[in-house]
């Protein structure tokens, strides 16, 4: 998986829970749950979402590496090529 | 003996005073069992999937979809058993079913029956320009044409309206669209909320209680575990209330008639706000019977399809009628405390505000705590005060033991 494919999950995982969000609406190094207005239910369907699509296991410890765009482009990066 | 059983447009609540039947799920013949989706209905609470209560077999099919009817309208019939007499077959079944004066409003109490009354009272037929043609795209599609502001002379809706809509759902006529929806859901918040204040006499009481034990508790059960469940503080919040209603029942029921009726199950409605507006307020049964495990999964599930968040996932009209209390949790929006408006004919509905840090004196030592606010609003025609101030310190003392909810 390239990083562009990365960025395109997370972009899927967070408009499943969020559908009016667009790429250029996110500023990547802000929190999503403030940016996008997103509740601890939302949070967790969209990492079970990201889970889904990428293939990658989440653990409750990893929840902080997503708060950003690109911290979960880069967890999701490291994940992968540790697999 | 064969029992003809009425199918009717259901009342999702007091706010509710019309719906449209947007499909038929069934035809006549088909064998339906209790809590089978029969229709889809468009509401102003969403799109919801309509339940039949009775085992049988489909009669009758009398509103041809999609058309908007009052609450109690006579949609169809069943036999409760043996074949269906009727061989008619379905065109010739469908006919266009006229509202009389007295209608058989079949309604979940009389708060509702009034309001919709009222609202029947003021309404007039909405008279829709449209050919043929548009007429029948419109019904292939399910689109109400009385919703559509039509383009043609006299505001016809002409096939370019439709076409639109269609092929360009981010159009201005499908933004109009939206906009009518979520001014319909508006309407109904304002009408029965407005009725509340009026009605009932609301008196308001928090109390702040310590959550330490049950964030350690959800630390403890959420460690290592995947999303998919995850337990999350609101869960415990809901199973809480349900097990003290149980010590409490005198908040958990129906004010109907000028009396109290104490309902038998527990049945918590949960505030649910919509990223396009609005809020609903589905239901979930029973709680007090389910662990958090199985409490956190209903609301997911109920959250879900309340968003709308996954296609072909709608709310059931069981889940929208019959809760006997409501809890909103606005703690995770940043505020301390929310006194919400009784949804009638309840009598309580608790809050939660948002979880905070305080400094905490334990014997000569200052402690890092948690906190957050209940808040209750009661009615005062049937709970006092000293009643609520024991509920809600029921309420803190269970939460202070998360392991045994």
């Amino acid at each position: 998986m390239i990083l562009n494919e990365i960025e395109r999950h997370i972009i899927k995982a967070l408009q499943e829970v969020a559908p009016e969000i667009e790429q250029d609406d996110i500023d990547c190094d802000e929190d999503f749950r403030e940016e996008c207005d997103l509740d601890s239910m939302d949070f967790i369907n969209y990492l079970e979402a990201l889970q889904r699509l990428t293939g990658i296991k989440i653990r409750e410890g990893d929840y902080a590496n997503f708060y950003t765009f690109n911290n979960a482009k880069a967890f999701i990066w490291s994940k992968l090529k540790a697999m | 003996m064969t029992k003809s059983i009425d199918i009717t447009m259901p009342s999702l609540g007091a706010d509710m005073t019309e719906g449209m039947l947007a499909e038929w799920l069934i035809k006549v013949g088909d064998k339906v069992q209790h809590g089978d989706v029969i229709a889809v209905l468009e509401t102003q609470k969403g799109a919801i999937d309509m339940e039949v209560y009775d085992d049988g077999i489909i009669s009758e099919l009398l509103v041809k979809p999609p058309k908007t009817v009052p609450v109690g309208t006579l949609l169809g019939r069943l036999n409760d058993s043996g074949l269906a007499q009727n061989t008619l077959n379905e065109t010739e079944q469908i006919i266009e079913y006229k509202i009389s004066d007295d209608l058989d409003v079949r309604l979940v109490d009389q708060t509702s029956v009034n309001h919709i009354k009222t609202v029947i009272n003021k309404k007039s037929d909405v008279i829709v320009n449209a050919s043929p043609v548009v007429r029948k795209i419109a019904s292939e599609q399910s689109l109400d044409l009385s919703m559509i502001k039509g383009s043609g002379f006299n505001n016809a809706v002409v096939l370019r309206d439709i076409e639109l809509l269609i092929k360009e759902p981010n159009s201005k006529q499908a933004s109009y669209l939206k906009d009518i929806k979520l001014a319909k859901m508006r309407s109904a918040i304002a009408s029965i909320m407005s009725q509340s204040n009026k009605d009932i006499p609301h008196f308001y009481m928090s109390l702040e209680v310590s959550i330490d034990n049950a964030q350690r508790w959800l630390e403890q059960t959420n460690h290592d575990m995947a999303p998919q469940a995850h337990i999350i503080l609101i869960a415990l919040l809901l199973k809480a209330v349900a097990i003290t209603l149980k010590t409490y029942p005198e908040l958990n029921g129906f004010y109907l008639n000028d009396r109290f009726e104490q309902a038998k199950d527990i049945n918590i409605a949960n505030v649910i706000s919509l990223r396009t507006g609005g809020v609903v307020v589905p239901l979930i049964a029973n709680i007090d019977q389910l662990t958090v495990f199985e409490t956190m999964k209903a609301l997911r599930d109920i959250t879900i399809r309340s968003r709308s968040v996954k296609s072909g996932g709608r709310l059931r009209n069981s889940e929208l009628s019959g809760a006997t209390i409501t809890i909103t949790n606005m703690g995770e929006r940043g505020a301390d405390c929310v006194f919400g408006i009784i949804h009638p004919p309840q009598v309580a509905i608790i809050g939660f505000g948002k979880v905070k840090k305080i400094a905490q004196v334990c014997g000569d030592k200052i402690n890092i705590g948690e906190q957050l606010t209940i808040c209750l609003s009661a009615d005062h025609r049937v709970i006092d005060g000293i009643l609520a101030a024991k509920f809600l310190n029921r309420l803190a003392k269970i939460l202070q033991k998360p392991e045994q909810l």
